[in-house]
């Protein structure tokens, strides 16, 4: 089922989207310094969505993001990199990425909305979800301690 | 010869300015002017270890681009593969997920930056890739590969066999166990019925065209093995029953069934 402009505004629009339950970071498959989270996302338009979150503090960046099996990722918060839109411009180091058909996820714009700092990940959270029109029934927990140097 | 332009001449001039370093801690991020397939520029950083030398590293970032583009799980086991052949290729080491090179000495700085930035550039294209089915999911074949392994039967894939027309068939598995040698014929699960039939069709064929194999001093026992476990299309009672009259029937839903089929 493939996505369109039309769906994507329906989808941002949507304000029965859900994530149910409390979220806990956890470490990647390689246990590199980033932790992440998965969980479902409630929509009735489209099933399979998935929310994720990664947080690395080594580099200071923070991602949250709705992936969409067929498409990938087709909405996300960036924060600590910075990025280059089609058009060659330099959006900064905080910005958001919404899929649209003509640039896919390629195009991306400066949230007004996301005020938070990455450090803190749990307000960052909070906001994505307000701006996404996500409504979480339970909390995000703050990520754990870094584990192990991997340079000594 | 006149060029265009010097580019040899601006090349000193204009690179540097491509780059842009700031500390951050106790590390250096460098900002290069590459970018991830998405747009997100990519950063990378230097890091003084213990003994004083100095390391490039991406701290993850360009595994954790990657495991962001899709909803797997895990990398799939040719993403893996593929991984080491970019950091063999780059000269880049790989442990925990991070991408590092370690730096020799001042001269050649930019020169180990730029093969680590060029390896993330390719690892992130490991997901334009996993786009494809063939490349994110194990196949039937490497399935079957690593049970063969695993139980320790001596296996050769892909191995050709001649017909009694003259025709070249492609057996997926020839084994050898202590009683029995067998030549196993995969037919992989597929969204198409069409496509289904024609790969019954496919091997039907080519096991009447080898039977003279079977009554040799040396018999070759042929299996047949059916992917029933991932198919949108199952297969049908007669795709069995077309099989069964030409050689050994197994499903991939039943390992063990298969496997006594190898050995006795």
């Amino acid at each position: 089922m493939s996505l369109t402009d039309t769906d994507m505004a329906a989808f941002l629009a949507d304000r029965t989207k859900r994530i149910d339950g409390n979220i806990v970071w956890n470490d990647d498959e390689d246990h590199s310094p980033a932790v992440e989270f998965r969980v479902s996302l409630a929509y009735n338009g489209r099933p399979g969505l998935e929310v994720r979150g990664c947080y690395n503090r080594e580099t200071g960046t923070l991602s949250y993001l709705v992936i969409c099996p067929e498409a990938g990722r087709i909405y996300a918060l960036d924060m600590g990199v910075d990025h280059r839109n089609p058009d060659g411009v330099l959006v900064g180091e905080i910005h958001k990425h919404r899929w649209c058909e003509q640039y896919k996820i390629r195009q991306a714009y400066v949230p007004p909305d996301v005020t938070a700092s990455a450090n803190d990940p749990v307000a960052v959270w909070q906001q994505f979800c307000t701006e996404a029109r996500i409504t979480h029934t339970g909390a995000l927990q703050p990520p754990p301690p870094q584990q192990l140097e991997l340079f000594t | 010869m006149t060029l265009p332009l010097p580019i040899c001449e601006l090349l000193p001039e204009q690179i540097g300015g491509l780059y842009s370093c700031v500390v951050q801690g106790d590390k250096l991020r460098v900002r290069t002017p590459f970018i991830f397939p998405d747009g997100d520029v990519i950063d990378l950083y230097a890091v003084t270890e213990g003994g004083g030398g100095v390391t490039l590293t991406d701290f993850g970032t360009a595994l954790q681009w990657l495991r962001m583009q899709t909803t797997a799980k895990q990398r799939a086991p040719r993403q893996t593969q593929l991984l080491q052949e970019i950091c063999t290729t780059h000269g880049v080491e790989v442990i925990r997920g991070v991408l590092s090179v370690r730096v020799p000495d001042r001269s050649r700085a930019v020169e180990c930056l730029h093969r680590l930035a060029q390896a993330m550039v390719r690892v992130a294209d490991l997901a334009v890739l996993s786009r494809s089915k063939t490349l994110t999911e194990e196949s039937f074949a490497e399935k079957v590969a690593q049970l063969l392994k695993h139980e320790k039967i001596t296996s050769e894939p892909d191995v050709s066999l001649t017909g009694a027309s003259g025709e070249l068939w492609s057996v997926d598995f020839r084994t050898r166990t202590a009683k029995v040698s067998a030549a196993v014929f995969l037919l992989p699960g597929s969204s198409s019925r069409t496509v289904g039939r024609r790969t019954v069709e496919h091997t039907v064929a080519a096991l009447v065209d080898l039977r003279h194999l079977h009554t040799t001093d040396s018999p070759l026992q042929f299996v047949s093995l059916f992917d029933d476990t991932d198919a949108d299309v199952p297969w049908r009672g007669q795709d069995f029953k077309q099989l069964e009259k030409h050689s050994k029937v197994a499903r991939w839903s039943s390992p063990q069934g298969f496997l006594r089929l190898l050995a006795a």
